[in-house]
């Protein structure tokens, strides 16, 4: 591979990585908007709520992938690899299981809103009870998932403080 | 943090290129097995060097910039991709086999480097670099400088993976 090439790709790579910053900053700006304006003007408190709710859920996934993107480029060759494995563990821990809890994050809220009204008038006990039996699922489901990865990722982790301990006391096995 | 003007960069990815080019294709070697899959890593490994030279202002040597860049980068990718049910292992765990490989039968060298290599990608990341970048003579200060190791650690690992790699078979 030439250098010109190494640099187009580089450069087209950064572009890329660019565009989908801008993309997700803008579509998760436009469900907060849309769900602000709505909450402030339109619906009743149920609608509300649920909106806010959604809102904030917004924001929570907004600020933890600003948090969690991929290392810098400086900092490939300034960290030493055991700290740098470590933190893409760490990371890939933060990961584990995201998606699904910003699933469960987006569920409250968006169920307000599009069932609220319908909720709060009286209806049989068995919905409630379905209602509630299908949700404690879904979160116990999300919950069994995410501890069978966090055991896998524990013991790297564990690993590797075994191996920094050893390599700050320069202690041998 | 500021970046060198592109000329300098260019400069020194040409330099790094001239001088350890050939060891990040060992090196992408010893982590992948399959071509393609190689061919990528290769190309990640010189666009995260060409990208990290930007920043690169002398805090260490350029040899160890380079080779912390490749395996790094080897590294993240390895941890994103890699089969879930795959354990990667530590030394300690790797038994020998029980009937070790005839070494005057492996007269072919390739598939003598294959085999090491084979056995080096099931190490975990951390020992796997070690070895690899003993493998290129780097001494055990230089080899610590790059992974954060004590270098009294280093030559430990070293000597345990040398014992495992030829307990499984390895010269």
């Amino acid at each position: 591979m030439t250098i010109d090439t190494i640099r187009e790709k580089a450069e087209a790579f950064d572009r890329r990585t660019r565009r989908q910053d801008v993309w997700s900053i803008a579509v998760f700006t436009l469900i907060i908007m849309a769900n602000a304006v709505t909450a402030a003007f339109h619906g009743s408190m149920t609608d509300k709520i649920g909106d806010l709710l959604t809102v904030a859920a917004a924001l929570y996934v907004l600020t933890f992938y600003l948090r969690v993107r991929e290392p810098s480029p400086a900092a490939l060759g300034e960290t030493p690899s055991l700290d740098f494995y470590r933190d893409q563990i760490l990371r890939r821990q933060a990961m584990a299981g995201r998606f699904w809890k910003v699933v469960l994050l987006f569920v409250p809220g968006m169920f307000l809103s599009a069932f609220g009204d319908a909720f709060v008038l009286p209806r049989p006990m068995r919905v409630y009870v379905i209602i509630g039996v299908g949700f404690a699922g879904l979160v116990v489901l999300v919950e069994w998932l995410n501890r069978r990865e966090a055991r896998r990722l524990s013991a790297e982790l564990g690993f590797l403080d075994r191996e920094q301990v050893r390599a700050k006391t320069g202690q041998n096995r | 943090m500021a970046e060198f003007p592109a000329p300098r960069r260019d400069q020194l990815y040409e330099e790094a290129v001239a001088a350890f080019g050939a060891a990040l294709t060992r090196l992408a070697r010893a982590y992948e097995a399959d071509a393609d899959r190689r061919r990528d890593l290769l190309q990640e490994i010189h666009i995260a060097l060409w990208r990290s030279l930007a920043s690169f202002t002398g805090q260490c040597s350029l040899r160890t910039w380079v080779y912390r860049v490749a395996h790094n980068r080897a590294i993240s990718l390895s941890v994103r991709t890699r089969d879930r049910r795959a354990r990667l292992l530590a030394i300690d765990d790797i038994e020998p086999p029980a009937a070790a490989i005839d070494l005057d039968r492996a007269i072919d060298e390739e598939r003598t480097l294959e085999r090491v290599h084979a056995a080096i990608r099931s190490f975990n990341p951390i020992d796997r670099e070690v070895i690899l970048l003993y493998l290129e003579e780097l001494d055990a200060a230089t080899i610590a400088e790059i992974t954060g190791l004590s270098a009294a650690n280093v030559a430990t690992k070293v000597h345990r993976i040398k014992r495992s790699l030829i307990e499984r078979g390895n010269p």
